[in-house]
Order: C-alpha cells, then structure tokens, then sequence
C-alpha cells in the first residue's frame, strides 16, 4: 500500500488504474494479446528479433496453450498501456512436451493417431492440428470420460484417486519472459523500471471450462441433467484447485499485478449462453462465488486496489452477467462484436457498464484479420465511443491476435485508439456507432 | 477474404410463434385409431422431454399396432424433434435439453432402421450424403439417409464434419447419381457452396446431381449457389432422388433444365395439398 501511494504513478499505469476503477483516464488503455504465431508475426513485422520455433516460446499456465507473454520491449515499442503475466505449467515451460500414445496414461478408446500427441498436467490428450502457420492442439481423449459414465460411486473415487495437477510446483514460478528472472523478479521489475500495468492470468484450467475438458465436450452437457452429483463433485474439486492456484500465484506476484484474470470459462455459444440460467444459477454459480469470493479476499490483503475480471466467448447474455458480478466480478473480457443479439458491446456497456469494466472489443473474427487498416480504425473508433464514457474500457483485440492478422491492422488498432481516444471523449458518435438506448430482451429470462 | 455471402434472413421469432400456436389448435393425430393417437402423442413429448431411456417402451408399442417405422419418422419424431429446434431456436431450451433430445431420436432410429432397410426392394440408384465441414449436426442427415435407402437407394453416408475432399474421393470411387449436402448452421451452410466449387473445380460437378438441405437451407440458398435439388424434408428427398434417377436420368447435374423440373414437383406437390385443402 505504502508502495502505491509513495511513488509516483507513471501514466501509462494510472491510466489502466483509473479505467478499472471506472473513472475516466487520460485516454483509453491499450494492450495485446495474441498466440505465438500471432507474436512471431507482428515481431518479424516491426523487424524486432524473435524466435523461429514457436516450442520456444515461454506459454502460459497450461502446457498446451499457444498463448504467448508479449515481452516488454514490443509493449515499448508499440507504446502500449499493460502487459499480461502468467505462471507457468507444471515442470516449467516451455509447456510443449509430446509423449507417444501408448504412454497416454488412460484407454482413450480411439486409435492410434498419426501425429504428435500432447498430454497435458491434467491428463487432457491432444493432437498437433496444422494451420498454414504453426498450429495448435485439439482436444482427443478425455481423462475422466469414464467416470462420469460410471455409477455415481464409481466415478465419486476415481475423482478423489485422480492425479490432479500441483498447483504449488516451484517451476511454476521460476521462469519469466526474461531469462534467469523468476516470475516475481519480472513483476517487480516491472513495476519498478517500466511504466506498464500487468494483468495477472490466474488460475489454470478454470472449473466448468476445464471440467469441459476432463469429460469432453459431447458429455458435460448430458450430465448436467444425468450426472449432476457427478457434475457437482467435479465441479467442487476444480473450484478448490482454482482457488489454490490463485493463490500460490497471488503469493508470487499479487501485489504487482493490478488486476487478475480468472481461469477463462467459455458459458456462450456464438448463438447464447451454453445452459439455462436456471441451470447457471443452481449448478455452476455457487461454485464461481466460492473461487471467485476466496480468491479476491487473499488478492486484496496483497493489494487492496485490486479488481477481478471474468472471461466468457461467445454470445453471454445480460443475466448471466449480473450472475457474474454477484459474485464479486468487476470486469468482463472478451466482447466479441459480431456474433449475436446477446454480445453487441454496447449494449452491454449500457446495461452493465455502471457496475464493470470491460477489456477487449475490437473483432477478430472479420475486421482485424481480413479487414482493410481504415476498417480496423472505423471500428476502434466506433467501440472506443460506446464503451469509454465514464472510463471502464481497455481497449484490445476481442480474443488473441492469430496468425492471420496483418501487422498493418494491429498498427492501425493501436494508433487509431492513440489518436482517438483521448479524453474527454467527442460528445457526437462516430459513423458506425451503436447509439441505441434500448436493452435488449433476453427470451430465456421469461422461462426460467 | 473470406466468402460474402448474404445468408437468409435471421430467424423471425414472432413469425414462429405464429406458426407454433397454429398447430397447437389443431389435432395433428386426428385421423389415427385412438389407441395410436395416444402413442403419438406420448412420443412426441418424449423427444420434447428428452425421456430417453423411455423412447424404446413407445416405440416399440407403436409397431406392435402396426404403425409403420416411416410413419413414426415422419409424423411424431419429426414434430416433436421441430418442437425442440424452435425451443432452442427461442432460448427456451439450450444444449443440454437438445442433448436429450437428440438421444431420444437416436434411440428410436436405432429400432426403426432395420424396419426401414427391410423395406428394401429393388436397387433404383447410389448416393452420396454427409454433412459439411464444421457442422457437426447427424440426426436429420441420417434420416434422409435411412429414407433413401429404403427407397432403394445404395445410400453412403460420410458423416459430419466432411470437407469437400472427402465428397470428391466419395464421388470418384461410389459414381452415386446424387450427392446430399446437409447444414444446420448460418455459419456452416457456405460449406455447401465451397463443396459444390469443388466439386465444380474437379470437373464432376455434371456427373451428380446434388441435393441441399438443412434448417437454415431454403430453395432461395439452392437457387443461389447452384444446386440441383433443395429438399425441406426427408420425404420430398427420396421423391426427386427417385425422380433424378427415373425420370430425370439423362439430364446432367448443374443443367437447368433438372433445376426447373425440381421446382416443378414442388409445385405439383403445393397444387396437390391445396386440392386436398379444397
């Protein structure tokens, strides 16, 4: 606290203090996130080094993720506001470690397949799936697919006999993008010789997402009528773990991170929400307040101006959200602007943006990968008007920078939001804007 | 950049409710045996509820009545699975609901399909059906599968998720008349597109005849990325399958003469009902 309030702030870190705090800043915050091919690009653009194997990259907290730590001399380079921190998988990264399938510690009841295979901290196999640059691993075997298949007991102590994941594994934290730093030394260097802000990405896996990944996609949503002991059990040993990663992690680095993201937890399709509220509500939300309300109590006693923030793709629509707050979320990423009636950015600002903010917004699906620069810059102007009133918005892509980003629209995102968003902001909307005073009609609330 | 294509117009949910609330008055079953009706209705509810492990004790009664595995298909299957397509249509049920749902059908299906394939007669033609790359929907692709193939059709069914490759290698090794394309998403339905330039691109595209369809598909999407057929059901499939290989065999896949003459039995079909109609 001391800390906080005895130095000086330098702006690019207010700026993202301010904007968290729901109060108008200087100017809209500006960060990036992206895969490594997305990294390696953008590197190679502005003719910084970087390295050619992506399995060189350090990734985040699961050993298959191709996120990617943007290092602090591009966030220089490009003048951006923050920079996004992770610890590392179990055993250190690189995360990438390949096994043959027959060492795949469970039957996966699937054959051979003819690529490299990738099993995960938490059993979860994957394969190698090439794109036209790099690629990434797409989910094959599911390490509790038979226990939730199982009678109720059965399946009860084979989640209690599982080999979950250490949390509080050393090599967690003793690497960083800087190398012979570990994870503490880069965020307090950060703090101290640069003027970022530093997101924290906590967790590591999450509990409905990763509990996604321990039965399989085809399975979870059958067990939430046909297995919800099973479900709730699950649900409560991933909660618990959650909360013991954040918290390992927040012992690390949680009074040098401004705010902490939460494991991401996919609830929507592009359509709407994955489950009924009703369903939300009773099965998934008593389990977000517990990890979400412990790990905020522990980050707050290491730095009280801390904020939380919740991350969903897809289409979520309002109710859920306040769900979320309830909870004691206060901001929300990612908004991706185009996929339905629920998510239009907007909206959701007018409806919530009072009580949260917000991170991201600007599209990845259409405009940033196949738009022209001067589409991109439309659309930063347009998001920056509706979501940064009243301050509450950190401008970003809406998910991670792929590989299939030109370097000219990242440019065109960054400089646009420099030169546009400058408080106090234009009064008049920009063309393209979304000036609708209306909220939108949730059909499902009527149901349930 | 990617395909710009202008999909049908979003779903109208006030017209929906319209078209629901009509057929909730009338009594879908009225001219079956009481005994039937009963059973009708209770397996239609049964696909709404998602009481799989139900599904085989109606059934099975059905056919002891003499209820054809084509008439349960066509009749309370098909309301019933509409039904819950227009629920999640309208955020009334989401995935885990059509989950149920979807096991319900597939339980029944996995009765009524040696039925159907018993029906089997004579060997009128080959065809090749899945459903497109990304879309990941089985249930509706399988029934017209099963439809054609008691028609007495050689059906080959590629499954879902198929890219246009795999339609290519199908097409050269089976030499099917027709080739079915099924989507069920806005987001999948270009696939059907992208298959057809492929299939173009290869120079097989006069050697089949092919059929779309799907939720989102209408005879507007067929028109407009030249197809030869649009089907909006599983029946109205097996009837211009038949035609293209009876009546129409000569006329070769993509020539618009087939084209016209598929919307012609569309629109003997509509003279026909409203002849009923009266």
């Amino acid at each position: 606290m001391a800390e906080i309030i005895g130095k000086a702030i330098p702006p690019e870190r207010k700026r993202v203090i301010d904007t968290l705090h729901l109060r108008e800043p200087d100017k809209v915050p500006v960060g990036l996130w992206g895969t490594i091919e997305g990294y390696q690009n953008l590197r190679r653009g502005l003719g910084m080094d970087y390295k050619a194997d992506a399995r060189d990259y350090r990734t985040g907290s699961t050993s298959w993720t191709t996120d990617v730590a943007f290092e602090l001399d591009l966030a220089e380079k490009l003048g951006l506001d923050f920079v996004r921190i992770s610890m590392g998988p179990p055993g250190g990264s690189p995360g990438f470690r390949d096994i043959r399938f027959e060492e795949v510690p469970f039957d996966m009841g699937i054959p051979p397949p003819d690529v490299d295979i990738n099993v995960d901290e938490w059993g979860v196999v994957r394969k190698w799936t090439p794109h036209e640059q790099g690629g990434y691993y797409e989910m094959i075997g599911y390490p509790l697919y038979h226990a939730t298949s199982a009678p109720l007991e059965e399946g009860l102590k084979i989640l209690e006999e599982f080999p979950w994941p250490d949390h509080t594994d050393e090599s967690c934290w003793n690497d960083a993008p800087i190398p012979g730093m570990t994870l503490r030394q880069y965020c307090k260097y950060i703090r101290e010789e640069t003027p970022f802000a530093v997101m924290g990405q906590g967790g590591r896996g999450g509990l409905f997402e990763q509990a996604k990944y321990m039965v399989g996609y085809a399975k979870i949503f059958s067990d939430f009528i046909e297995s919800p002991e099973f479900l709730d059990a699950m649900l409560t040993k991933l909660t618990d773990l959650e909360i013991e990663a954040n918290k390992a992690f927040l012992d690390q680095v949680g009074e040098y991170i401004d705010w902490l993201r939460m494991s991401p937890e996919d609830l929507a399709s592009e359509k709407t929400a994955f489950i009924s509220l009703k369903m939300f509500n009773k099965q998934l939300k008593p389990h977000y307040m517990r990890a979400i309300q412990e790990t905020k109590e522990y980050y707050l006693k290491k730095n009280p101006l801390g904020r939380i923030q919740f991350h969903s793709c897809g289409a979520i629509p309002e109710v859920f959200m306040r769900g979320l707050i309830d909870c004691g979320v206060d901001g929300y990423d990612s908004l991706p602007p185009k996929v339905a009636r629920h998510s239009n950015p907007a909206a959701k600002k007018r409806q919530l943006g009072r009580e949260m903010f917000f991170y991201g917004g600007i599209d990845v699906q259409e405009t940033l990968p196949w738009g022209k620069p001067e589409d991109v810059r439309a659309e930063v102007r347009a998001r920056i008007w509706e979501m940064g009133h009243g301050g509450g918005y950190l401008l970003s892509s809406s998910h991670r920078l792929e590989h299939d980003v030109p370097i000219e629209n990242t440019l065109a995102m960054i400089e646009e939001a420099r030169e546009y968003g400058v408080y106090p902001l234009p009064k008049d909307p920009p063309p393209g804007a979304d000036i609708g005073e209306e909220t939108e009609e949730w059909g499902g609330l009527k149901k349930d | 950049m990617p395909l710009q294509i202008e999909t049908e117009k979003e779903f109208d949910i006030e017209d929906l409710k319209h078209d629901i609330d009509a057929t909730r008055k009338t009594d879908r079953w009225s001219e079956a045996p009481a005994d039937v009706k009963d059973l009708f209705h209770q397996i239609e509810w049964n696909i709404i509820d998602g009481e799989h492990a139900e599904t085989p004790s109606l059934i099975n009664p059905a056919l002891e009545k003499d209820v054809s595995a084509r008439t349960l298909i066509a009749g309370p299957m098909a309301t019933g699975i509409a039904e819950v397509g227009r629920r999640f249509k309208m955020d009334e049920y989401f995935l885990p609901e059509v989950m149920m749902s979807a096991k319900c059908m597939h339980a029944a299906l996995a009765i009524l399909k040696p039925l159907i394939i018993a029906e089997k007669t004579e060997e009128i033609g080959t065809v090749v059906v899945g459903t497109v790359q990304g879309d990941l929907h089985d249930i509706g692709k399988k029934i017209v599968a099963m439809m054609l193939e008691a028609a007495g059709f050689t059906v080959f069914d590629l499954g879902v998720t198929v890219p246009p490759e795999d339609f290519i290698a199908a097409i050269k090794e089976h030499k099917p008349q027709i080739v079915g394309f099924s989507a069920l998403l806005t987001t999948t339905m270009n696939m059907q597109w992208e298959t057809i330039k492929a299939i173009q691109a290869e120079g097989l595209r006069e050697q089949v005849k092919v059929f779309v369809g799907g939720a989102p598909i209408s005879q507007g999407w067929c028109d407009k990325i030249g197809a030869d057929a649009y089907a909006a059901d599983a029946l109205i499939a097996v009837e211009k399958a038949k035609a293209c290989v009876q009546e129409f065999r000569d006329l070769k896949g993509g020539d618009p003469a087939l084209h016209a003459a598929m919307l012609a039995l569309d629109a003997e079909r509509m003279a026909q009902k409203a002849a009923v109609a009266g």
